[in-house]
């Protein structure tokens, strides 16, 4: 769970958009269909009371395989998060089943935020890329989050709250 | 009967594998989401089928005729 420091609260947390898993699951969708047609298919055969069960319990371990790829995809794909809190921006990404990298930045040395619109799709489906640059630091990009736009302006809003407050 | 027990030792710690990573990825969503999370029945879903096809596929496992089917294997 995340920590957070005293009087600090999350204004908004955000995952990428829907299409990027949508895509993913569309594949396993695909690797679904050869079980599929071997089910249908196999009265056609008539195969033997030993066998059919055989091929079955084969079937059912590759759906088994199958079931465990589709949940670290979804896993990788639900534990990338952004979290804007009203002193800094969280950047967390999930790479692969075990290993994440999490890296913040204080809002008040926000210097430069942009937000791309990448292609076609992405204008239909209103999502987009951010770069924030900061300060003397790496900056972050994050990428394929729904309403770039308006989470720019969220994060707009809370770094001049935090520049007033610092005056 | 022994290619069954054979064959049991290989699905039971593929098994064991597989619900090793399962609940690594259990325990890595626990320590991870963020408190309110609304995907909770992804989880749910995903153990559901789990459960249901590591069942099954026990089941299956000891209804086969293992003779018969090296016997094919054999053809």
């Amino acid at each position: 769970m995340l920590k957070l420091h005293e009087g600090e609260e999350v204004i908004i947390a955000f995952h990428r958009h829907w299409i990027v898993v949508a895509s993913k699951m569309t594949v396993v969708a695909l690797l679904l269909l050869p079980p599929l047609v071997a089910l249908l298919a196999m009265p056609a055969f008539n195969l033997e009371g030993g066998l059919k069960f055989f091929f079955l319990f084969l079937i059912l371990v590759y759906l088994l395989v199958i079931t465990l790829v589709a949940f670290v995809l979804w896993a990788d794909y639900y534990l990338d998060v952004w979290i804007v809190t009203n002193v800094r921006i969280i950047d967390v990404e999930q790479k692969g089943m075990f290993r994440r990298e999490v890296s913040e930045f204080m809002l008040s040395r926000v210097q430069d935020i942009t937000v791309e619109i990448p292609s076609f799709v992405a204008t239909i489906l209103h999502y987009g890329n951010l770069r924030v640059q900061t300060a003397g630091e790496k900056g972050f990009v994050a990428r394929d989050i729904p309403h770039a736009d308006k989470v720019k302006d969220i994060i707009i809003k809370e770094m001049r709250k935090t520049n007033v407050g610092a005056l | 009967m022994s290619a069954k027990i054979f064959v049991s030792l290989i699905h039971f710690s593929f098994l064991v594998g597989y619900w090793v990573l399962v609940s690594a990825l259990l325990w890595h969503y626990r320590q991870y989401s963020l408190p309110k999370d609304k995907a909770r029945w992804v989880i749910g879903t995903f153990l559901f089928f789990a459960i249901v096809l590591t069942l099954l596929s026990i089941m299956i496992l000891f209804l086969i005729d293992w003779q018969e089917v090296l016997k094919m294997a054999r053809y």
